[in-house]
């Protein structure tokens, strides 16, 4: 028991690391602004007020000035989050499943490419990207934004579901094949055993997408652009409205707050899945 | 129902050095059960994939009911296989697991029904149906396993070492569970083991196998008395014969065989039709079985020191030693034998085989 109390005390740490921020942004959505600039600094926001939430969802004084914005990019991050999620997931599993179970010509290089771009960072290829959207049509779409969000992300989800197959023994799927199961049943049939591996690419994924900023920045700077990028734009000519951004900030955590709960039940055991190989 | 599966010429290379299964020739009828056997690596489980489809076949033809499968995927042979670790779906329950087969195939949902049961209900599984195999037994696991198999009705079963992960008495039992259904059903069993019990018990033939090659395929009693080679009488049969150093000299009518410094006259009719070289002396391997071995007291006999008594109830095994050779011998259990015991012993010169020591061939 008495071991515990240094671990504890790190995890306390850790745990108030993360959430200082995230209460500092709190406390200023919830101060007036006037409180912002007073001194001494106030730590705990009183009075309270909800003008900056008021605004931000169009029932304040500044009318749909803020809400409209905040709604096409809180949609635009949504659909290009959602729709990278569920396309690199497809990716994965297939091609995680291919590099499990099949023996290629090259599938060792093709390995080894993919972990290198899990390595690289997206700067190294913005420029050449860019040629290459803008060729496309495809600067300032939500299919632009996720297919650049898919490329990034799929080679970690390929890699975590190549992993999640290899702990399945390979004998399932040849008895279900002896049973009469088509090749595409085979892969249907082990599914279920592979969804802890599934949601932790579902997860990381939603997470990787939605708090990206440079990419969009970038690609997506105005009908596409999604919350991260809304947020610096509360910067009025004279003043930064502080207020505004903590209130966005704090809506924008929600979405993925909300993903995490739902399926971080999974999410760990799929961590320890791919951690512990059996 | 049941099928006649062929192998002609069958190869398979996992690298281009040494072939797993090399010219493998085996011809099973229809209804037969047959084993093979042989030590840890010998090809076994290679054969059992190939007939499956689970592997390819580097050269050489498969036969299903004179059909070539070579190209047949797994799912088109109509074949059941039980493997060695069961392979049970862990996130389906029993009854998902034995039905899974039969609905790949769109069998009616009733008709599956009605199969389950009654395989369950022959299994006794009935009251497990429900069940994900992570809760069962490893004698239910390997039960499921079987029914899986069976609800099929498939025209060959495949079965490999389906009773190695099961304790002593659950793997008797299993035993006579399967050669049951084998009469079953009277459908193909191609089973594999590495247990000589096993082959001799439950096979209407038996093939043994060695680095990839067939030794010897014949009936249990044909391969137990006639082995082909040192290797077959040396695999089955247990303890393991004990081969022993021989000269043969056979010029003045009365063939003698000198083994261990003693002399052993053997009938003519037993060297007669030995496929010898020459006529003058030969340089032979004696094999005799322990049982034929009978301790006879001080003199008259090969003699030997006892080294170990192995105790097995109402027979015990004695190791012996005789200068650098080691003999074993069966005999009924006797309390007086004890280790360092000095002996005389003599074999029943009517059970004894004779080898080529150079090919270990039989010569008889
Ligand atoms: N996928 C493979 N790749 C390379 N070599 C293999 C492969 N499968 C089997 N082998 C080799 O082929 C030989 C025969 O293997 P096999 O599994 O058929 O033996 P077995 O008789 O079933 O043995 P056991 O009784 O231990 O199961 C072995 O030397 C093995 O190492
Ligand atoms: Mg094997």
């Amino acid at each position: 028991m008495r071991k515990s109390i240094p671990l504890v005390a790190v995890v306390s740490l850790i745990v108030l690391w993360s959430l200082l921020p995230i209460y500092w942004s709190l406390r200023t959505s919830l101060l007036p602004k006037i409180e912002l600039t007073t001194t001494p600094l106030k730590y705990i926001p009183m009075p309270l007020s909800l003008e900056n939430y008021q605004n931000l969802l169009g029932i304040g004084t500044r009318g749909n000035d803020v809400w409209i914005p905040l709604k096409n990019s809180l949609i635009n991050s949504i659909v290009t989050s959602t729709g990278t999620t569920l396309l690199v997931l497809l990716l994965s599993v297939l091609a995680g499943y291919a590099f499990s179970r099949f023996a290629f010509k090259g599938k060792n290089l093709l390995l080894g490419t993919i972990l290198v771009t899990i390595a690289l960072p997206a700067y190294s290829v913005m420029i050449p990207l860019y040629r290459i959207i803008i060729r496309l049509g495809l600067l300032d779409t939500w299919v632009g934004i996720t297919l650049i969000f898919t490329s990034a992300f799929a080679p970690l989800g390929v890699w975590l579901m190549k992993v999640a197959f290899d702990t399945i023994p390979i004998e399932l799927e040849e008895a279900a094949m002896v049973d009469g199961a088509s090749p595409a049943k085979t892969l249907l049939t082990i599914l279920p055993l592979v969804v802890p591996g599934m949601v932790a690419v579902a997860t990381l994924t939603f997470l990787s997408a939605w708090s990206q900023f440079v990419i969009p920045l970038v690609f997506s700077p105005q009908n596409a652009s999604p919350i991260t990028v809304l947020i610096t734009q509360f910067v009025g000519r004279t003043s930064i409205d502080y207020g505004l951004m903590s209130a966005a900030g704090i809506i924008a955590i929600i979405p993925p707050l909300l993903v995490v709960m739902f399926l971080s039940k999974y999410l760990v055991d799929g961590l320890m899945r791919g951690a512990i190989k059996n | 129902m049941a099928a006649r599966l062929v192998l002609e010429n069958v190869n398979k290379y996992f690298n281009a050095q040494n072939p797993a299964v090399s010219d493998f020739n085996l011809e099973v009828e229809e209804s037969e059960f047959l084993v093979l056997v042989g030590p840890s690596g010998c090809g076994k489980s290679t054969i059992l994939r190939m007939v499956a489809g689970l592997e390819t076949v580097s050269f050489g033809e498969i036969f299903i009911d004179d059909v070539l499968v070579n190209d047949v995927p797994p799912s088109d042979r109509d074949i059941a296989m039980v493997f060695q670790n069961y392979a049970l779906y862990p996130h389906m329950s029993v009854y998902d697991n034995m039905a899974f087969g039969l609905k790949m195939r769109r069998t009616p949902r009733s008709e599956i029904d009605g199969r389950v049961r009654e395989v369950a209900k022959i299994l006794n599984l009935n009251h497990l149906l429900k069940r994900k195999p992570r809760a069962l037994s490893g004698g239910e696991r390997q039960r499921v396993a079987l029914g899986r198999a069976m609800v099929r009705h498939p025209r060959i079963f495949l079965m490999d070492e389906p009773l190695s992960n099961l304790d002593a008495q659950l793997r008797t039992q299993t035993r006579a569970e399967i050669l049951k259904l084998h009469h079953k059903l009277q459908a193909t069993f191609l089973y594999v083991t590495h247990d000589q019990v096993e082959a001799m018990t439950m096979g209407t033939r038996i093939a043994v196998m060695k680095e990839g090659k067939i030794q010897q395929i014949g009936s249990p009693q044909e391969v137990f008395e006639r082995p082909a080679n040192m290797f077959v009488a040396g695999f089955i049969g247990s303890p393991s014969m004990n081969f022993l150093p021989a000269r043969l000299r056979s010029s003045t009518g009365k063939p003698v065989l000198s083994v261990l410094g003693s002399e052993l006259e053997i009938l003519p009719e037993q060297v007669l039709p030995l496929k010898l070289k020459g006529n003058g002396e030969q340089t032979l391997i004696l094999g005799v079985r322990p049982e034929y071995l009978y301790p006879v007291g001080e003199e008259g006999g090969i003699k030997c020191r006892v080294d170990v008594v192995e105790m097995m109830g109402a027979e015990m095994y004695l190791h012996m030693q005789v200068g650098k050779n080691e003999l074993v011998a069966r005999v009924k259990t006797d309390s007086s034998i004890k280790p360092g015991q000095k002996f005389a012993v003599q074999m029943d010169l009517g059970q004894i085989h004779l080898f080529d020591p150079q090919s270990g061939q039989s010569l008889m």
